[in-house]
């Protein structure tokens, strides 16, 4: 039995600084032919061991060909010395982005062994809950990822109904809610609520005082409850 | 506070307690110092515990000073979680975070553009996992989202601050 180890390349600027790594040769100055046909080699040996070739493969190998066939064509005479426009070596740019992107690969292995060196550093969690001053504010996601942990919950508990509650009337309870309490916890208005379409309502007129700067939403710290404050 | 040693316990204490990053200014509150002082202050703590060869040491990070563990106790650790501390990143992860850590604010489109393939699953999954957000809209054709590091970010690969990443242009030389 044979087999076959093929490196996992993250996207066609990948592959080619593996060849370019392979054959030892200046990055600015690729024998593009060679290269070309290489890179379509390791694309029929993927094809052939029936792995997908991602679209943006196909992007590189099409740009690879096209600066070949452009370095074949022959460079216009130049007669007037003076005007003499020094023609771009068409591999010029894909040259700038391989270097580019080499730049972030080689941060990223930096990054990799931080992460790896840090994994071993541990802290002890918070003694004391965190003062009220000290609230993060609660982006969109994080309220987002909230809402699609309570549909999750409510899941098949959950008919879908025609509501005649407006988002106007559900803002204008929610602030009344707040007039009474301080704070309110997010999961707690929905914690009656059996119906999606309701749940959807809350959260539109959530989002609806947000925007109009009545509410503020905050957190102690992320993953932790959510809280909403009058302004 | 006169007392220079009673102070420098204090903030000891206060590290020991927080279990997060406490900030030069948060410190100088408390004590009621100039932040200067209790930098001064901090250092020299940081320099005692290396002297003494603690198990513990003092790290600046995310904006902050915190206490934490020598990483070369960690297999002790684990013994005691049974369990260790997994950080899964994948390589194009890292990848793309690395491009997000140097460029921000940075527009997907900027990102794919450097990488040559597309980062959407891979942006989802950073913000999933809190290590980047969303910092706003460029102002160009369609509005694109901005996205930057965050605080986790920098505490999980162990940053005083987003300037503390090595130079980028350093990097390529070596």
């Amino acid at each position: 039995m044979y087999q076959v180890k093929l490196p996992i390349f993250e996207g066609p600027f990948d592959l080619l600084l593996h060849l370019i790594k392979k054959e030892e040769i200046n990055i600015y100055d690729i024998p593009i032919a060679k290269i070309t046909r290489q890179y379509l080699e390791y694309l029929s040996l993927m094809k052939a061991l029936d792995l997908e070739i991602a679209s943006e493969f196909l992007v590189i190998a099409a740009l690879l060909l096209s600066i070949k066939s452009r370095m074949l064509l022959p460079k216009p005479i130049i007669e007037d010395e003076d005007e003499v426009e020094v023609e771009e070596d068409p591999r010029l740019e894909l040259a700038k982005r391989l270097i580019e992107y080499k730049k972030y690969k080689e941060a990223s292995s930096k990054l990799e062994q931080r992460l790896f060196f840090y994994k071993d550093v541990y802290t002890r969690p918070p003694e004391l809950e965190r003062e009220e001053t000290e609230l993060v504010e609660c982006d969109l996601f994080e309220l987002v990822s909230a809402l699609q942990k309570i549909l999750k919950e409510k899941e098949g508990r959950m008919e879908i109904l025609l509501e005649d509650t407006s988002v106007e009337q559900k803002m204008e309870y929610l602030q009344r809610l707040l007039a009474m309490e301080k704070k309110i916890c997010f999961f707690s208005l929905f914690k009656d609520t059996e119906k999606k379409i309701e749940v959807i309502i809350t959260f539109l007129a959530l989002l609806e005082l947000i925007r109009l700067k009545k509410i503020y939403v905050y957190q102690h710290r992320l993953f932790s409850e959510i809280w909403i404050y009058r302004v | 506070m006169k007392d220079h040693s009673k102070a420098k316990k204090i903030i000891e204490v206060l590290l020991f307690v927080a279990g997060e990053p406490l900030s030069l200014n948060k410190i100088s509150q408390i004590l009621e110092i100039k932040p200067e002082v209790a930098m001064n202050l901090v250092i020299e703590l940081k320099k005692e515990y290396w002297e003494a060869q603690k198990g513990l040491d003092i790290i600046e990070i995310a904006n902050g000073y915190q206490m934490c563990t020598r990483h070369e106790y960690s297999p002790w650790i684990e013994r005691l979680k049974k369990q260790r501390k997994e950080s899964k990143l994948s390589p194009s992860g890292l990848e793309t975070l690395a491009i997000i850590a140097y460029k921000q604010p940075i527009t997907r489109i900027e990102i794919d553009s450097i990488r040559g393939v597309n980062s959407i699953g891979i942006i989802q999954t950073l913000l999933e996992k809190k290590l980047v957000k969303i910092i706003g809209r460029k102002d160009a054709p369609g509005k694109p989202l901005l996205y930057g590091t965050t605080s986790e970010f920098l505490k999980t690969f162990g940053l005083p601050n987003i300037s503390a990443l090595p130079q980028i242009d350093e990097l390529i030389q070596k």
